[in-house]
């Protein structure tokens, strides 16, 4: 009885530890989310202002011709999947990579950029194309990444090895809610209903529509991956902290378990023990 | 003063400008351009340069601008930039550092590895930089 007593109360103990830790991340992941919200927020107007930029030009003239913009779905996708170098965050990564390889109809013809570690590492295993990663970013996306990201696949666009690029992030809805996004990000898709509206107005491009396209779209690309990557960050402390919170709470309850199991096994040792000694008393009389 | 239009400027990591005035002048890639109230629709990309806006007690406030392009449609003006920063904002060490910098990386050449389209768009935003700086 005694050896069980000593046994409930290490795993107590042990269990105790686990919780500090869970608890100290957890407390760690909120001032993160914090200062990543904050982040997103100062980046959410320019990403805004580029895609509407985008949008309104194609809407607004039928006649621009670029390799970038088209319709009907490629056989050579690159896929940018975001996710973090580290783990302990519930189904953050997990999600993204699945989100990337649910439309993957052929391992060979599928390209795979990596964001943070957990990609790398994932898609490597499971033998897939990755052709280039980029590590030890995801935490802290600085524009100077995104830019480097945006001028590999464009420039690997522009070879012709791959005939769309794929942003796979994860959106953050709210605190409490992550969502895996794939989005398509070149050919850039006309968008079809708005020709009711402002098609009529007219836009002077200068020096012309080609030229300005060329400027913009790179720009565009740079600017939704760098958007993308600061959503993901985001994204990554929210789904940290709630699994920490979930730890913490299951290790609370664990703890209460095992509390209550050592007193009864304190109890059943201490009941024990007297009944042996009245036992004793009484053989001897 | 003349009518006023909505002028956003913004970058990366913020919402620059914000405000209402009557007019602003941007460099784009084919030359200076004005915009006042009532301009007509117009996209053009933007060169490092600087940008003017006319303040409310009719003096021009400078700002230092790198690349990135210009929207009017309306009465909003929109102007989206890599970095912007006000001439008084202007770090004259950092951009004399930043120039010094570029400037060794062009000297090396391409055998080192350097992008030189990059080495040379940062050394044109630091001379943009200290030009203004030491003009306004």
């Amino acid at each position: 009885m005694a050896s069980s007593t000593r046994d409930i109360k290490r795993k107590i103990r042990s269990v105790n530890s686990t919780m500090q830790i869970t608890k100290a991340f957890e407390l760690v992941s909120t001032a993160k989310l914090k200062r990543a919200r904050d982040r997103m927020d100062i980046t959410k107007p320019y990403f805004d202002t580029i895609q509407t930029a985008v949008h309104d030009i194609l809407s607004a003239d039928k006649s621009i011709k670029s390799k970038f913009v088209s319709s009907g779905h490629g056989v050579k996708p690159l896929y940018i999947v975001v996710t973090s170098d580290r783990g302990l965050c519930g189904g953050y990564n997990i999600n993204a990579i699945k989100k990337a390889i649910e439309n993957v109809t052929s391992k060979e013809d599928a390209k795979f950029f990596a964001v943070g570690k957990k990609a790398y590492d994932t898609l490597r295993q499971n033998g897939f194309n990755v052709i280039d990663s980029f590590l030890y970013i995801s935490e802290k996306p600085e524009f100077l990444h995104a830019a480097q990201i945006a001028k590999s696949a464009t420039s690997l666009l522009e070879k012709g090895e791959i005939d769309s690029i794929h942003l796979v992030y994860t959106r953050f809805v709210s605190t409490i809610s992550q969502e895996a996004t794939d989005l398509l990000l070149l050919p850039i898709e006309r968008p079809a209903a708005s020709e009711s509206a402002q098609a009529t107005e007219f836009v002077n491009y200068e020096p012309s529509a080609e030229e300005v396209l060329k400027y913009i779209i790179p720009k565009y690309v740079e600017s939704t991956i760098y958007g993308g990557m600061i959503e993901s960050s985001a994204s990554e402390q929210a789904a940290r902290r709630i699994a920490m919170e979930n730890a913490s709470d299951n290790a609370e309850d664990i703890i209460d378990d095992l509390t209550l199991y050592f007193n009864r096994a304190r109890q059943a040792a201490i009941t024990q023990e007297i009944s042996e000694i009245v036992g004793g008393a009484e053989a001897l009389k | 003063m003349g009518k006023k239009f909505k002028l956003d400027v913004v970058t990366p990591d913020r919402v620059f400008f914000e405000e209402e005035t009557d007019m602003v002048i941007v460099k784009t890639t084919e030359g200076d351009i004005g915009i006042l109230y009532d301009h007509e629709p117009l996209v053009a990309p933007l060169r490092i340069g600087s940008m003017r806006v006319r303040m409310e007690d009719q003096t021009f406030k400078w700002a230092a601008c790198s690349a990135g392009f210009l929207t009017v449609s309306g009465d909003h003006v929109t102007v989206v930039v890599d970095s912007a920063e006000w001439v008084d904002e202007i770090d004259m060490e950092r951009a004399l550092e930043a120039k010094r910098r570029a400037e060794t990386r062009i000297q090396e050449g391409p055998e080192k590895g350097t992008d030189l389209v990059r080495a040379r768009a940062a050394l044109e935003r630091a001379i943009n930089r200290i030009k203004l700086r030491e003009v306004r």
